[in-house]
C-alpha cells in the first residue's frame, strides 16, 4: 500500500467504493428501508382504524334506532299511557268490555333481548274489541300487539253468541347488569 | 465539461520555486520561495535563501509540486545573434558537443535568440537529490528562461536593470534585452523588486517566477525536456489529486448519505413511535367496538326477525276483513299472526299468517269474500284450508289462511 502508485490507490478506492456501499445499505440504509415499511404498515393500519371509526360511526346511528325501538316497547308501568292493565281496565269501563284475562307468559329468558308476553283477553262486541286493538296499537305505549285472536262462541250461561278477543302484547326489559 | 473539471481538479494552487546555484567547488547554493494562489494572484509565502545543504529544504512547508531552475557553474547561456532552430541550438553553441549529454533550453521570445546549456548528468543529480528530500519536482528551467513569466509585472531599476542570484538582466519596454553572468553578491538580497502588488529580493526572482509558471500551468519552451523522472512525478502528481478528489467525493458522498438516512431513520422511528402508541390505544377501542358491535347484530337480527320491525295494524287488517264480508257469510275465529307454542314464556309468533274461520250459506260466497280479500295491497296470497257443509243445518263453515306481504 505504502508502495502503491496514486493510481493504483485511485483504482483501488473505485473498487473498495462499491462493497463500502454495500455496507452502508446493509447497516444503515436498510434500517431505513424497513422503518419506513413499518411506517406504511402503520399508516395502512391506522387507515383501516379510521374506516373503523366510521364504522363506528354507523353502529353509533344503529344503537341508536335500536334504542329508539326500545324505548317505544319498554315496559314501563308507572304511567298511565304505558300501564296495560290501566289502560285496558279503563278502556272496557268505557266502552261496555269486559276483561276476562290479564296474564304474562312467565318470565322470559330470550336472549340477546329479554321479552315480556302478556295476554290480554276481553269479551263484548267486535266493535269496541277493534277499537281497543286499535288503541293499544296507536294511541298507547303499552307494548308491541304481536297477535290477536277474535273468537266467536255462544255463552253457556246467557245462551247468546259472544266474542272473546285475546291480545298478545310484548314488551322489552332492561339488560340485567 | 469533464476537461474543465479535470483542469480544476489538477490545478496547482501551492508551488515551491526552488533555484539552485552550482559553484566551481562542486558546491550549492539554494534559494526557494513557495507561492500560493489567492484570489487569482500568486503571493509569496515561505522564502528561504541561500541555503547550502539539499537537506536545508526539509524546511519547505509544501513539497509535493516545485519547479527547479538550474543556473551558475555548470549552466551555459548564450545570446545568438540570429533566430535558430530550436533542435540546432545546441550545435550552434557548441558545435563538437552531443545532443543526448545536453539539456537545451532555447528562448526566442525577445529580440535576440537565448540559449541555456546544461549536462544532463549535473542535473539528474540534483534533481535525484531534491527527489531524495521528498520533493516533488513538476518541472525544471536552466538559466534565467523562467523569468519571463513575471517579466511584463517586474518594475526594474532606473537603467532596466535587474539583479538575480546569478544574472544581470537587462530589460527593455517589457522585454529581456541582454543579460550578464556572474554572482552579484549577498547584495542581491538587499535589492528588492515590486512584483505586481508585492515585493521580491533579487534571489527570490527566478525561484518566484518558476513557482508561478507552475501554477499558471505554463509549459514554456522546452519544458520539463521529455525528461522521464518529471514525467513520472507529474503523473504521480495528478492521480494525487484526483485520489484527494474523489476520497473528498467519497467521504462527502457517504456522509451525506449517512446523514439523510438518520435525518430519514429518526423522522420515521419518531412518526413510528406515535403511531404504535395511537395503535394500541385504538386496538382496545376497536375490540370494544367489535363486541358492540356484534351485540346490536345480535339485537337487529332478532327484532328483524321476530316481526318487531313490521308497521302492519291488525286493527286496520281486521276492519277491513270485516268490511269484506259478503251477505250470507260470517266469521266466527279471526286470528292475526297466531302464536307458535301457546303458554310458553318463549313464545313466538308467525309474522305473515292471519287465519279466518268463518261460515257461509253459498260456497259461491267464498270465493267472493276471497276476492274481495286478494284486493288489499298488504295481501299476498289467500288459501282455502278447509270446507264443510253441514246439510242439516244447511251452511259451510270454511277456513282461510292468509299470508302478508313482508
Amino acid at each position: 500500500m505504502k508502495g502503491a502508485t496514486s493510481k493504483q490507490k485511485l483504482k483501488w478506492l473505485g473498487i473498495a467504493f462499491l462493497p463500502l456501499l454495500f455496507l452502508c445499505y446493509k447497516l444503515a440504509l436498510a434500517r431505513t428501508v424497513s422503518e419506513y415499511a413499518l411506517y406504511r404498515a402503520n399508516k395502512e393500519a391506522i387507515s383501516q382504524l379510521d374506516t373503523s371509526t366510521g364504522e363506528g360511526i354507523s353502529m353509533e346511528a344503529r344503537r341508536r334506532q335500536l334504542d329508539g325501538l326500545s324505548a317505544l316497547y319498554f315496559l314501563d308501568t308507572s304511567r298511565y299511557t304505558s300501564n296495560l292493565l290501566e289502560i285496558v281496565t279503563e278502556f272496557c269501563h268505557d266502552n261496555n268490555l269486559k276483561l276476562k284475562d290479564y296474564r304474562p307468559l312467565g318470565m322470559p329468558a330470550v336472549q340477546p333481548v329479554r321479552v315480556l308476553t302478556r295476554i290480554v283477553t276481553v269479551s263484548g262486541e267486535f266493535l269496541p274489541c277493534l277499537r281497543l286493538v286499535y288503541a293499544l296499537e296507536m294511541q298507547f305505549r303499552a307494548g308491541k300487539v304481536r297477535s290477536v285472536a277474535y273468537q266467536s262462541f255462544t255463552d253457556p250461561a246467557t245462551k247468546e253468541p259472544a266474542l272473546d278477543c285475546t291480545i298478545y302484547i310484548q314488551n322489552i326489559l332492561a339488560d340485567e347488569k | 465539461m469533464w476537461s474543465s473539471i479535470r483542469e480544476r481538479l489538477v490545478q496547482i494552487d501551492t508551488a515551491t520555486g526552488i533555484e539552485l546555484v552550482f559553484s566551481s567547488d562542486e558546491q550549492v547554493t539554494i534559494h526557494a520561495c513557495t507561492v500560493r494562489l489567492e484570489n487569482n494572484t500568486p503571493v509569496k509565502k515561505i522564502r528561504h535563501s541561500r541555503l547550502e545543504k539539499y537537506a536545508d529544504l526539509q524546511a519547505l512547508g509544501d513539497r509535493k509540486a516545485a519547479s527547479a531552475v538550474f543556473s551558475g557553474r555548470g549552466v551555459l547561456v548564450k545570446k545568438l545573434g540570429q533566430r535558430i532552430e530550436r533542435d540546432k541550438a545546441l550545435s550552434a553553441v557548441l558545435p563538437q558537443a552531443k545532443p543526448e549529454e545536453f539539456y537545451t533550453q532555447v528562448d526566442d521570445s525577445g529580440p535576440c535568440t537565448i540559449v541555456a546549456l546544461a549536462r544532463k548528468t549535473l542535473v539528474d543529480k540534483a534533481l535525484a537529490e531534491l527527489q531524495g528530500q521528498g520533493i516533488t519536482v513538476l518541472d525544471f528551467s536552466l538559466g534565467f528562461t523562467a523569468v519571463n513569466n513575471i517579466l511584463p509585472f517586474i518594475s526594474p531599476d532606473a537603467d532596466g536593470r535587474i539583479e538575480t542570484s546569478t544574472y544581470t538582466l537587462t530589460v527593455r519596454e517589457n522585454t529581456l534585452w541582454d543579460f550578464e553572468s556572474g554572482a552579484p553578491g549577498p547584495a542581491v538580497d538587499n535589492h528588492e523588486y515590486l512584483v505586481g502588488r508585492q515585493y521580491l529580493q533579487g534571489c527570490d526572482l527566478l525561484p518566484y517566477a518558476a513557482a508561478v509558471a507552475l501554477i499558471a500551468g505554463n509549459t514554456g519552451p522546452g519544458f520539463s525536456f521529455g525528461h522521464q523522472q518529471i514525467e513520472a512525478n507529474r503523473e504521480e502528481y495528478k492521480y494525487r489529486r484526483y485520489l484527494q478528489s474523489a476520497l473528498v467525493f467519497a467521504l462527502v458522498f457517504l456522509f451525506t448519505v449517512l446523514l439523510a438516512n438518520f435525518l430519514l431513520y429518526d423522522h420515521y422511528f419518531n412518526l413510528n413511535k406515535g403511531l404504535t402508541v395511537h395503535q394500541q390505544a385504538s386496538q382496545k377501542e376497536m375490540a370494544d367496538r367489535q363486541k358492540t358491535g356484534k351485540t346490536l347484530a345480535e339485537k337487529e337480527t332478532f327484532f328483524r326477525n321476530a316481526g318487531w320491525l313490521t308497521g302492519v295494524k291488525t286493527s286496520f287488517l281486521a276492519d277491513r276483513l270485516a268490511s269484506f264480508l259478503p251477505e250470507g257469510t260470517g266469521f266466527t275465529a279471526l286470528s292475526f299472526f297466531p302464536p307458535g307454542k301457546a303458554g310458553s314464556a318463549n313464545i313466538s309468533f308467525t309474522k305473515d299468517t292471519i287465519s279466518i274461520s268463518g261460515w257461509c250459506n253459498d260456497p259461491y260466497q267464498i270465493n267472493l269474500l276471497m276476492n274481495n280479500i286478494k284486493t288489499l295491497e298488504e295481501v299476498q296470497t289467500v288459501n282455502l284450508t278447509g270446507y264443510s257443509y253441514r246439510k242439516d243445518e244447511q251452511q259451510g263453515n270454511f277456513s282461510l289462511e292468509l299470508i302478508i306481504k313482508p
